[in-house]
């Protein structure tokens, strides 16, 4: 009997060594990652850093399993050649590897930042911005702010704005408030703005006339929206806005309904897998007590305009200006940057990681959007309701489109 | 990288059983019609009757006409029920997920089995059975304190245990099971506190590519049972399932290992036919 507890004892002890045992998910913020003194221990590093912090692997196609089996071996050869002659290596194919393995990803917030190993030499690799750039009706083009500040101003000339103040916040935040008179003597409110940072700066003692000006920007057009009694309409111009804080929507949108917007579900990860997510939690925009005005109930139209280089909180905002009753969206399918980030590594297992000032830095979203109207429309961007491209009409033309269905609403 | 130890389990249940199987034959040469006491078998000798005495004159026709079964008051084949609670447990690593503390979490299980009595001292056990593999990941992180962030997982669980039950004992037997045992994932819940929110939320478990829903590994158990009449057997087990099979499919560079460990506390009642 001895004998055979035993034997059973050994087969259960023979069989538990059939556990496999994982590898060892390293910390991507661990200030030992930054040791690596080869091509291909930085594009190891890099990797594992984004295979567990990237949050939208679910709906990526990229098989990151096989980028890392095809471009190791080419980040060694690099380090072969930089060996043989350390004059050999050009950035050229230095990049070219890393846009390779990453001009696929979907996530239109990424930045991969690495400096040379040899040199400290800096790059930055943008695959949203390369993929916007590619899009038919961007004809390669960059959109800048500046390129938008001259477009408002010819706007003006040309009538279809009756004027405005410009803003300017902190040296390179921009913003602009104006009028719009129709024929029949309504007023239509319009504010430009490069970046959600609306209750940032209204809380916030500004420290010069311009700052000044961009404060009251916001807040003349918030105060014209919500109590000028012959308002024809509302245009928030999210053109070139690159994003911001998402808590701007209680002075875009909330004032101006009467019930909950639920416009999205978020999740994000609560382990180190690759798909270890969350469940899905609801993004609402709630109402507010206070300093409102149904817009429904007195049919007075929003619009929102947008253009490919909205961005992130320029998309998530015209998303919801869409859903609003009276809301309507005008111009070009957006950027396609919906993932929000949170910089809080401590709370999230994902997102960015790495160090600006040392030799990689990766930005990437914390948390993925689902919006109720269209799914995850990350790496495509929002589809506005009425279509009109700057290529083809100007930026006056699409403000023009604004104007036209204002004018036209019934 | 299990092929050594499988030979090995190989080897040792042809070692486990074969000795039996020859102590059964050098009985029946030796002592082919031994007449014994009443007394309880307590060791895999074979061929004791359950029931003193009487099995004397029922020996003698075992050993002509049945080579397995010994105790012909009672059927070969049984048929049970079986309800337990479950308590599972991950064997993973948290990674850079240094707050995070993985705990087994109780569940439920529940099933069918069947079993042939092959000699007193060992049967064969088969069960299907649904089975909660549950667990909850507390996190405890500085800036969360405060927070009593936690995730409950419910994941359910069929399988099929195929175990052989060493017996010792007559009316009050204890049992031994050793075994192993194949499952499929069907599905989970989640309970969980948001960490942005602080709100309770549940939903279903969404399964990823990743997700390796066959399930599979071995099973012990202890339990000890009681005839309450010649075909009615009432008892109680506890049983460990040790999976070998990864819950994460296997990734070509990184790969993460996440096996289930299962403890059930149950009773169980058999019909013996």
């Amino acid at each position: 009997m001895k004998r055979r507890i035993l034997y059973i004892a050994l087969i259960m002890m023979a069989v538990t060594g059939c556990r496999e045992r994982g590898d060892v998910y390293m910390d991507p913020n661990d200030p030992m990652n930054m040791s690596y003194t080869t091509y291909a221990e930085q594009f190891d590093i890099i990797w594992r850093g984004i295979n567990t912090h990237y949050v939208f692997w679910s709906e990526d196609k990229t098989n990151w399993d096989d980028v890392y089996q095809t471009m190791m071996p080419k980040f060694r050869a690099l380090d072969s050649i930089y060996v043989a002659d350390t004059t050999v290596v050009d950035s050229v194919t230095y990049v070219k590897l890393y846009s390779e393995a990453c001009s696929t990803l979907i996530d239109h917030h990424m930045a991969i930042m690495w400096r040379d190993v040899h040199t400290n030499k800096k790059y930055v690799f943008l695959p949203g911005e390369k993929e916007v750039r590619k899009r038919d009706y961007t004809q390669g083009q960059v959109y800048t702010s500046d390129t938008i500040i001259g477009s408002i101003k010819e706007c003006i000339t040309k009538g279809l704005l009756d004027g405005g103040r410009w803003g300017k916040w902190n040296k390179e935040n921009n913003n602009f408030f104006g009028t719009v008179t129709l024929e029949n003597g309504k007023k239509i409110a319009y504010l430009w703005q490069d970046a959600f940072m609306m209750n940032q700066v209204i809380n916030s003692q500004a420290s010069n006339e311009e700052e000044a000006q961009y404060i009251k920007n916001i807040q003349n057009w918030m105060k014209m929206c919500l109590s000028e009694p012959n308002l024809a309409g509302v245009i928030l111009d999210n053109r070139n806005n690159r994003g911001g804080a998402v808590k701007d929507l209680n002075l875009i949108v909330s004032p101006f309904i009467t019930k909950p917007i639920h416009f999205a579900d978020v999740r994000y990860k609560e382990g180190t897998g690759r798909y270890e997510y969350t469940a899905w939690e609801a993004s609402i925009v709630d109402t507010v007590a206070e300093a409102k005005r149904n817009l429904e109930a007195e049919h007075i139209p929003y619009v929102v305009l947008t253009n490919a280089y909205s961005i992130s909180m320029g998309e998530s905002s015209s998303m919801v200006i869409k859903l609003m009753p009276t809301g309507h969206m005008i111009g070009e399918r957006t950027f396609g940057a919906h993932g929000m980030l949170i910089n809080q590594h401590s709370i999230f297992y994902n997102g960015t990681f790495g160090n600006q000032n040392d030799k990689h830095y990766i930005y990437t979203a914390n948390l993925q959007v689902n919006f109720t109207d269209g799914g995850i429309l990350e790496g495509v961007g929002i589809t506005p309701d009425e279509e009109a491209l700057q290529a083809d009409l100007g930026y006056d033309g699409v403000l023009q489109k604004a104007l036209d269905y204002i004018k036209g609403y019934k | 990288m299990c092929v050594l130890p499988l030979a090995l389990i190989v080897c040792m249940l042809m070692g486990l059983i074969m000795p039996a199987q020859a102590q059964v034959k050098d009985r029946r040469s030796e002592q082919p019609n031994e007449i014994r006491s009443g007394r309880s078998g307590v060791d895999f000798g074979g061929g004791r009757s359950s029931y003193g005495h009487r099995g004397s004159e029922y020996r003698t026709r075992r050993y002509n006409d049945n080579l397995f079964s010994s105790n012909e008051e009672q059927g070969n084949l049984g048929i049970g029920v079986t309800a337990a609670a479950a308590i599972n447990w991950q064997t993973r690593d948290a990674g850079y997920a240094y707050d995070a503390h993985y705990n087994g979490r109780w569940g439920a299980a529940a099933g069918i089995m069947v079993t042939y009595r092959f000699f007193d001292w060992m049967s064969l056990r088969a069960d299907i059975q649904y089975a909660q593999k549950n667990y909850q990941m507390t996190r405890m992180s500085p800036t969360m304190q405060s927070m009593h962030i936690h995730t409950d997982y419910m994941h359910h669980y069929i399988q099929v245990p195929v175990m052989v039950d060493w017996t010792f004992g007559s009316k009050v037997k204890s049992h031994i099971y050793t075994g192993g045992y194949g499952g499929f994932w069907l599905g989970g819940n989640v309970t969980r506190i948001s960490v942005v929110n602080e709100k309770e939320q549940k939903a279903n478990y969404v399964f990823s590519p990743e997700d390796n829903r066959a399930d599979g590994g071995i099973t012990a158990g202890v339990g000890v049972t009681y005839d309450v009449l010649p075909s009615l057997r009432v008892g109680a087990e506890a049983m460990l399932y040790y999976s070998l099979v990864n819950t994460v499919k296997r990734q070509p560079v990184m790969n993460d290992t996440r096996y289930n460990n299962t403890v059930t506390l149950g009773v169980i009642a058999t019909y013996i036919l």
